[in-house]
């Protein structure tokens, strides 16, 4: 590991520590739905949203009113979605004059926004409008967001409250989410970002002229956009030579904010934040890795302050952390090795003052090996699937390291909201786990672990799994899964398993080379992406209302400390042996098997 | 407007039925504790 990645790391937490701390203050008073000093104006739009809406704030729900609104409020957004997506070509605010977009491809793109997923199997400038991307794509990522922050403040309520019948009320935590968190950040964040140069407008594309035409060569396609082949059935290529180049325009700046902040992660452009008018400079780069972490890492101090003991807090972002650093130091070595196949053809990847050294393939040079690590271990332990460089040209274990990160639930630092419930989800079964070990009942923040919470909490994390391993099996063994792979071997495998873990665990990233847009990719990966969210966002919000309804036991003596360095230990052993049993044959079959491929001599 | 958008956004509804169907499973399984 390099002065230069370590400086990185330290310098990042550093930052992400001294930023969250004030926003967990911030964050649990909203979760309180109290007034906000010096926002009392914003309290007056607030309010006047409940009466246009209809909603009463003062009355509360039990979690299944809770979780029926929740559900309804999704499945419309996903019908809206959906209907935007296929009207857009007569809509305003499409200067290309794009098209409406095919059923199948809207149907996706539907359900992975509305799941804080962002999978993208198309290609976002060239297929939508400006209103398409602003209205439905970009609104969808603060209602995802603010929907995972909802079922949070619910769950955490379960703790809190004692023998109560309702766990709080979904539109008020979804508005007060929405207008005190997100949309303050993203207005500031969208100007910084504005600021590094990150397009914000409404213009046509733009043909600018190259000062050095390019000279390139392709495949030839036939009339049936097949590639053509000659007598020998070797591909037939042209020879092309480029002199302008389109540039696309648009309102960049204030989706990439909330991309960040919401850890969506679906790019306004196909590039991501590789692209340059997505994340221009090296300190765009790092404030955006900031902004992934930020509302996890703050949500977890609130969870300190709201349940009445800050140590708790401390130790559920200690655990995260912990993951965290070994994850990321872990991608950051593994992408300063000299890649064998490119060194055997004679190239220097030696790292000195003049390049990153190391595989840089698939890399941004304004970023460099440090910060392209980073980024991919951050934008994995969240459940954001921004990429500023290409995870599949990753080394084996450097590209295995986001995918175990995607496997382990998102709980290393999370997404927004989900991170730190799928963590508390593991904290239960950790003291569960302990509770068996020594022969007690086992009990979290005073509450009674019992039957009903553990067998939501094994749904919570069984249903997962089993949707990313049933949905691989499937693509590999069927002929329309297999025709979108685009290696043979480890490497395509990986691809398969990395969509459908990065789709069951709404991550959105995806590991590359996969030809994804296709009907069979677009709908089984959307059922993936609804199941993998709701089907774990029910339990949870079960097991608040079961919590609720139960009373706070004291702290006696005999009492399992859940603040200690001991409870972090087995919390992070909990997650590691959930998230790598399940996974380790499909590990060793794909990035594994490369790995020891790549190494073999 | 085609038959595939009844299609998906029958789909949609699909979803929604059997997640709310999961709310209810989970009642019950409350219920029998």
């Amino acid at each position: 590991m390099t002065a230069q990645s370590m400086l990185l790391l330290v310098a990042f937490l550093a930052v992400l520590l001294a930023l969250s701390w004030p926003l967990g203050i911030y964050l649990a008073k909203v979760a309180e739905h109290g007034a906000i000093s010096r926002l009392g104006w914003l309290n007056k739009f607030e309010n006047f949203l409940y009466r246009l809406a209809g909603v009463k704030p003062d009355e509360e729900a039990g979690w299944k009113t809770y979780a029926a609104s929740l559900m309804a409020f999704n499945a419309l957004g996903a019908l809206f979605v959906y209907g935007l997506q296929r009207v857009q070509a007569w809509l305003p605010l499409n200067p290309m004059a794009q098209p409406n977009v095919g059923t199948d491809s809207s149907f996706d793109t539907a359900i992975s926004f509305v799941t804080n997923t962002n999978w993208q199997s198309y290609t976002p400038e060239s297929t939508m409008s400006y209103l398409t991307q602003m209205l439905a794509l970009t609104g969808q990522n603060f209602f995802s967001a603010a929907t995972g922050i909802a079922v949070v403040f619910a769950l955490i309520r379960g703790f809190t409250r004692r023998s109560a019948q309702s766990i709080g009320n979904f539109w008020v935590d979804l508005t007060r989410s929405t207008l005190y968190v997100l949309l303050p950040l993203s207005i500031v964040f969208a100007t910084f970002l504005m600021s590094q140069g990150v397009l914000q407008n409404f213009d046509a594309y733009k043909d600018v002229t190259l000062l050095d035409p390019v000279t390139y060569t392709q495949p030839k396609n036939g009339p049936d956009g097949q590639p053509l082949k000659d007598d020998k059935g070797q591909p037939v290529t042209e020879t092309l030579t480029a002199k302008t180049q389109t540039l696309a325009m648009g309102p960049v700046a204030s989706q990439e904010a909330i991309k960040m902040l919401g850890t969506n992660g679906g790019g306004f452009f196909n590039a991501n934040s590789a692209h340059p008018y997505e994340n221009p400079t090296p300190l765009a780069n790092f404030f955006q890795m900031i902004a992934i972490f930020i509302v996890p890492a703050g949500l977890c101090f609130a969870f300190g302050r709201l349940v009445g003991d800050r140590r708790q807090g401390w130790a559920v972002i200690g655990a995260m952390t912990a993951i965290f650093v070994v994850a990321a130091a872990t991608v950051m070595i593994a992408e300063q090795q000299v890649n064998p196949n490119i060194a055997a053809l004679g190239v220097d990847q030696a790292q000195s003052a003049l390049q990153a050294g190391g595989n840089m393939e698939g890399k941004e040079t304004r970023f460099g090996i440090s910060a392209s690590a980073l980024f991919a271990a951050v934008t994995t332990g969240a459940s954001c699937g921004a990429v500023n460089s290409m995870h599949d040209s990753f080394m084996p274990i450097g590209g295995m390291v986001p995918l175990v990160l995607i496997q382990l639930s998102e709980v290393v630092f999370g997404g927004v909201g989900t991170g730190l419930y799928t963590m508390l989800i593991y904290a239960i079964l950790a003291v569960f786990i302990a509770g068996l070990m020594i022969g007690r009942t086992p009990e979290y923040l005073g509450k009674k672990i019992q039957s009903y919470e553990m067998k939501m909490v094994s749904l919570a994390l069984l249903i997962t799994p089993l949707l990313i391993l049933c949905g691989a099996a499937a693509a590999v063994m069927l002929d329309v899964g297999k025709a979108g792979i685009s290696f043979a071997g480890p490497h395509g495998f990986s691809q398969v398993i990395y969509a459908f873990s990065s789709a069951a665990n709404n991550n959105g990233s995806a590991f590359m080379g996969l030809s994804a847009n296709t009907p069979f990719y677009n709908e089984l990966l959307a059922v993936v992406m609804w199941f993998g969210r709701f089907s774990v966002i029910i339990p949870v919000l079960a097991v608040a209302g079961s919590l609720a309804a139960k009373k706070r036991l004291p702290v006696t003596s005999g009492t399992m400390p859940t603040h200690g360095p001991l409870f972090v230990s087995l919390l992070v052993g909990t997650v590691l042996l959930i998230g790598v049993l399940n996974y380790v044959p499909a590990l060793a079959l794909g990035p594994i098997a490369e790995h020891l491929q790549l190494f073999a001599h | 407007m085609d038959t595939l958008d009844l299609v998906f956004v029958g789909a949609i509804a699909l979803f929604w039925l059997v997640t709310y169907a999961g709310i209810v499973g989970c009642v019950k399984l409350g219920e029998r504790q």
